[in-house]
Parts: structure tokens; C-alpha cells; sequence
């Protein structure tokens, strides 16, 4: 009798360490294809960060700026004028 | 029976000895073939490339900029087109001829051609919505210059290596390559049917670290001015080259350098090598006037003469050995004090100034000035002709290098001098680069001065420059009212043993504010065809440059 229910213990100790193992090799099987995934995720994510990088620094750069000004008719000043301040020839108590 | 049992024994040792024999092909002679072929089939690696650093301007925005590229390539087996269609759908997209991109992947027996380096991720993307199989991309990396081909000898570029790694060439990008270049990462581990790392397996992985981004001094407004303004002057001067290096006298920081011609970088491969070094600190030559400021500052110094003593040979032509010296207009001014002589740029009366300091004064004052010395700038391609060594030097030698003839400096070693008399005799190192920028760090770079004439001196001096801009040759030119001091140079070209008596290098140094300069400028022009004479060239270029950094610096006229 003893020895029979040492077998059936036996038997669901074993039974639930592969169930476990089989989880477990899933479980971790899945996660390196969430892995994979997310790397991917974050190659396309950097790739667009990467971009819209380079449109800022394109849009902003002294030359694209330079064009624009250009472009909508702004000129450099040909003539400057510098004022001077007129000293007061008086000034209140 | 017991032939049969040892025909049987006879027959398993056979098969025993045979594999035995077979495990020792695959496990001792084949081995570690094998053991790859498996390794390769469960594990992956893969070398990570380091991001290479950008360099930035002194307002933090990019003047270089890794970007994503693509190399495009084709697997010609697994090519479902002809060849000839694909061919002619790349060719407008990447500008290429159609009939190289055919002869490339039309070619028999290769499995894997590449087609086109660097691409970007739009043309990556119109390519894609081709639809076309057996083509395919693999990630590399640009340098991007959203400012075009400014300061393109300053930056330098990034070519290939034998082994075809990237490697940066003179400039910035040579100088500093090992710290843009940053350390590659490498990933190891075992991998399931699909290619997804397992987890459990040997995962190993040492990351990429980015190239440091570099700081810079150089302001991009005066960069683009001087560029600019430089291109404008050679065409209108007829120049054959030329150059202009603005630079703060106080710290020694580069705020622009530029010379034409130039090159683009990212077109470096259409260009020859001449274009490549910046002619600022890689190409020497014989300063003429503005040399004058020197050997003028090192006699003050020296109190060899002061401002207002009285030059006694200045009446003619002066006989130094089998030489005769001229003025370079001919016109002799007698009993000239030491401020004429700077305004006229005589030259009888810097040989007189020479012969009052002596030969081994003149020396020590020049090798404290740094001229025949490499100034360290961090740029790579720098060059120096060192002077003639002490003691060697004879009367014909010290009569002609006081008025600048018979030593060559770069530009940036001249323009490093005249900056001690800007900043009350104390000289500056030139940088270029102010910091270095990683991720969560910085680390700055703190500018190096030396003293190397009195402050008496340099004061002296600067008020014989601002005398020499308001009333010297090029008076018609200077902008009334703006406080500052300079000097021209027009040198003749020693070619062959003589001096090549149809061209000059011209060239205009000054600073301003002359009492608190904001910038020291130098240009100088090689050959100009309008007039060999540096008042009517690069003396209006000069001015004309200054007159946009007088508006940008805020600089106002004094009256």
C-alpha cells in the first residue's frame, strides 16, 4: 500500500516537473520572440527618430534659412545707420 | 558455429573500427569545422558598429551629423525580374547608367552583387515600393553636412581604410578620428529555428559606444560670412586662392577658417588630394608687411627703439652687402619715427629697426612669437618651416626678414603672433575644438595663453596698426569711425631662386576693437591679377568681411 502511493507521488512530482518544463521552455521560447520583437520595435523607432533628426537639422540649417529668407524677399542692409544718443544740454536737479 | 561467431565478431569489429575511424574525421580531423558549421546553424553574432561622433558648431547644432545610409544589393539567383527591367527602374532612382546597374547584376555566377553604397532612407523607401525580390539592404552610416561644403578643409572627411573601415582624413575628423570613432559592440548567443535568441542559451553582448560628438568654436554666422565674402573677393581680385581665419585674440578660439578653392566632402572621391589640406595651416609662405608688427612689437619689447625714435638711414635706398633695399612705392621719407615708418610700411626702416635689435634678439623675439613653430592646433595637417638657426643668420638675412622676406609662416602661425599684440602680449593657442560631448558628460577644453612681450608694448604697438589702417595705404579703404588696427602685406613668390617678378601674395592683418579686440582677422590672397598690391585686394576684402562682423559682434564707431 506504502509503496503504492510512494509510485502515484512519484508519478505527479513527475508528471508536474515536465508540465513546468514544457511551460517554461514555452514561456521562454516566447519571450526571445518578444525579444526579437521589441528590438525590432525599437530599430524602427530609432530609424524614425533618425529622420526626423535629420529633417530638423536640414530645416534649421543657416543655409536651407538663408534660401528661405531669400525666397520671401528679405535682403541684407545695404546701409546702416548708427545713432548716436544726444547728450541732455541740461538735466533736472 | 564458431567461424560463423567469428565472422560476426569479424563484422562488428569492422563496423567498430569504421566508426571509431568516422568519429575521428568529425570529432578530431574535421572537428572544429564542423563545430562552426553547428554554431552557426544555433548561435548568431554580430559585430555592432559604434555611431561616429558629430561635430558641432559653437551653438550646439551640427555641422557634421552621422546619418542612417543603405547599401542596396542584389541576390541575383533569387532575382523574379529581368534583369534589364530592374535595371532601368534603379537607374532614375539612384542616378546611375542602366546599363552598369544591368552589367552588375547580370553577371553569371554571383550570388550576392552590391549595387550602391549610402543611400538614403527615402530612395531605401522608393526602391522598396518597387516591389522588386532578390533585392535587399544592409544598414551603413553617412556623414551628413547640412551646411553643404562650408569649412570643408576645417572638417575634413571620412574615407575608407585597406580594410574598408571608415577612417577621418586631415581636419577635424583626422585629428580627432579615434575619439568620433567610438568602440564597436558585439552580440553573441544561441538562436531558435526563427532566428529569436534564446534566452537560456550562452547570451553574451557588449554594447556599442557612440564616437564623442565634438564641440566646436567655429560660429557658423562668421563661417558663412567669411566663406562667402572670400568667394566674392577672389572673383573680383582675380585671385588664384585665398584664405581668411577669423580668431577671438583672447582665448584663441578659430570662429571661422576658410579657403577656396575647397572641396565637397561628400563628393571627397571627385577631388585631388591638393584640395584636401587647408591651405591655414598646411601652406607656408613669405609674410612681406605684415611681418612688420612683429619685429616692430619685439623691438619695443626690447626698447631697441620706442615709438618715437628717429630712423637715420630712412633718407634712400639702403646698401646692406651686394643688396639694395627699397621701399616698395620708392618713395623715401627721412627722420621717420618708428609710427611713419609702420604707416609708410618702409621698409629701410625695418632693416634700420633690425640692425637695432641685432640678429640674436630678432631671433629669440621670433621663436618666442612662435614663427618657425608648429602652433598645435588641433587640426591635423599642420606644417612649419622652422627659421633659420641661431647664430646663422647674416646682415643680408636680418635686413630682409625685418620687413618680412626670407622667412615663411603659415597663416595660422601669423595670425597666432599679431594675436599676442591684441591681447596685451599675451599669446594665445589656437582650438578649434572647445569640448568634448558623450552621453551624460562633457568635458571642456580651457585655452592656453603665454606671455611674450610686455603689455607697454603690445599697447605701443596696437596704436601703430591703428595708425596704419587710418592713414597707411589702404586708408581709402578702412571704414570710418570703427576703431581698428591692422596691417597689409604684399609679399613677392619665391620660385626657383628668385623672386617671380609678375605675382604677390596679398594679405591684411588687424583686430577690433583695437583697445578690447572681439576678433583678430587675416586674409590673404595668392596672386591677385587686379593689382599685386594687398591695399587695393585683400585690404577692401578685409574691411568688407569686417564690416558684417561689426553688425554681427555688435562692434559701433567710435565717432
Amino acid at each position: 500500500m506504502m509503496k503504492k502511493y510512494k509510485e502515484l507521488i512519484f508519478t505527479v512530482v513527475l508528471i508536474v516537473l515536465v508540465i513546468a518544463n514544457v511551460f517554461f521552455t514555452v514561456s521562454v521560447s516566447a519571450s526571445g520572440a518578444e525579444l526579437t520583437s521589441i528590438e525590432e520595435n525599437q530599430s524602427t523607432l530609432l530609424s524614425k527618430n533618425q529622420e526626423l533628426t535629420d529633417k530638423i537639422t536640414n530645416e534649421s540649417s543657416l543655409s536651407t534659412i538663408r534660401e528661405k529668407a531669400d525666397s520671401l524677399g528679405f535682403s541684407k542692409p545695404e546701409n546702416i545707420v548708427y545713432m548716436t544718443a544726444v547728450e541732455p544740454v541740461a538735466k533736472l536737479p | 558455429m564458431a567461424r560463423r561467431i567469428n565472422l560476426v565478431i569479424v563484422f562488428f569489429l569492422l563496423c567498430f573500427l569504421l566508426l571509431i575511424s568516422k568519429l575521428f574525421i568529425w570529432q578530431i580531423i574535421k572537428g572544429g569545422d564542423l563545430s562552426g558549421f553547428a554554431k552557426g546553424q544555433y548561435q548568431v553574432g554580430q559585430v555592432m558598429e559604434a555611431p561616429r561622433g558629430d561635430i558641432l558648431a559653437a551653438d550646439g547644432s551640427p555641422l557634421v551629423a552621422r546619418r542612417d545610409a543603405w547599401l542596396l544589393f542584389a541576390e541575383p539567383p533569387n532575382l523574379k525580374e529581368k534583369s534589364d527591367k530592374i535595371a532601368e527602374k534603379l537607374a532614375p532612382i539612384l542616378g546611375k547608367d542602366p546599363v552598369e546597374i544591368y552589367t552588375l547584376i547580370s553577371k553569371k555566377g554571383s550570388v550576392w552583387v552590391p549595387i550602391e553604397h549610402k543611400i538614403s532612407t527615402e530612395i531605401k523607401g522608393n526602391i522598396e515600393a518597387l516591389g522588386f525580390t532578390g533585392l535587399g539592404f544592409e544598414k551603413e552610416e553617412d556623414r551628413y553636412y547640412p551646411e553643404a561644403s562650408t569649412a570643408a578643409q576645417l572638417l575634413g572627411f571620412v574615407g575608407k581604410n585597406e580594410e574598408g573601415g571608415n577612417v577621418g582624413y586631415f581636419g577635424l575628423e583626422g585629428y580627432y578620428d579615434l575619439t568620433l570613432s567610438g568602440k564597436k559592440g558585439y552580440r553573441e548567443g544561441d538562436k531558435d529555428a526563427k532566428g529569436s535568441p534564446i534566452l537560456l542559451g550562452n547570451f553574451k553582448e557588449s554594447s556599442a559606444l557612440k564616437g564623442v560628438d565634438l564641440v566646436t568654436t567655429i560660429n557658423k554666422t562668421v563661417q558663412l560670412t567669411i566663406e562667402k565674402r572670400l568667394k566674392d573677393g577672389i572673383e573680383k581680385y582675380g585671385a588664384k586662392g585665398g584664405s581668411v581665419v577669423v580668431m577671438d585674440p583672447s582665448t584663441g578660439k578659430i570662429l571661422g577658417m576658410a579657403s577656396y578653392p575647397s572641396f565637397d566632402p561628400r563628393k571627397y572621391n571627385e577631388y585631388g588630394d591638393t584640395f584636401f589640406k587647408n591651405p591655414v595651416i598646411s601652406d607656408t609662405f613669405e609674410p612681406g608687411s605684415i611681418f612688420k608688427v612683429l619685429i616692430m612689437a619685439s623691438a619695443l619689447d626690447a626698447k631697441a627703439v620706442k615709438p618715437d625714435t628717429v630712423c637715420d638711414i630712412c633718407s634712400g635706398p639702403l646698401k646692406v652687402d651686394k643688396y639694395e633695399i627699397e621701399t616698395w612705392d620708392r618713395k623715401y621719407y627721412p627722420d621717420s619715427t618708428m609710427v611713419e615708418v609702420i604707416v609708410h610700411s618702409d621698409n629701410v626702416g625695418m632693416a634700420f629697426v633690425g640692425q637695432k635689435m641685432g640678429a640674436d634678439t630678432l631671433y629669440d623675439y621670433l621663436d618666442r612669437f612662435g614663427i618657425g613653430k608648429e602652433t598645435g592646433i588641433d587640426l591635423q595637417g599642420e606644417v612649419a618651416l622652422p627659421l633659420r638657426k641661431k647664430g646663422a643668420w647674416n646682415i643680408v638675412d636680418l635686413a630682409t626678414a625685418s620687413f618680412g622676406q626670407g622667412v615663411a609662416v603659415t597663416s595660422i602661425e601669423m595670425i597666432r603672433a599679431v594675436a599676442a599684440v591684441a591681447n596685451d602680449g599675451m599669446m594665445p593657442t589656437p582650438f578649434v575644438v572647445s569640448a568634448l560631448k558623450g552621453e551624460g558628460w562633457q568635458e571642456e577644453i580651457k585655452s592656453k595663453t603665454e606671455k611674450v612681450i610686455s603689455e607697454t608694448a603690445a599697447e605701443e604697438m596696437t596704436a601703430m596698426m591703428v595708425n596704419a589702417a587710418e592713414n597707411g595705404e589702404a586708408k581709402w579703404t578702412s571704414l570710418r569711425g570703427f576703431s581698428v588696427a591692422g596691417k597689409t602685406g604684399t609679399a613677392q613668390i619665391p620660385i626657383a631662386g628668385h623672386y617671380d617678378p609678375k605675382s604677390t601674395n596679398a594679405s591684411f592683418i588687424g583686430f577690433s576693437p583695437a583697445e578690447s579686440p572681439k576678433f583678430i582677422m587675416l586674409v590673404t590672397l595668392n596672386k591677385p591679377q587686379s593689382s599685386q598690391w594687398a591695399s587695393e585686394t585683400a585690404a577692401p576684402l578685409w574691411y568688407s568681411i569686417a564690416k558684417d562682423l561689426f553688425l554681427y559682434f555688435g562692434i559701433q564707431p567710435e565717432d
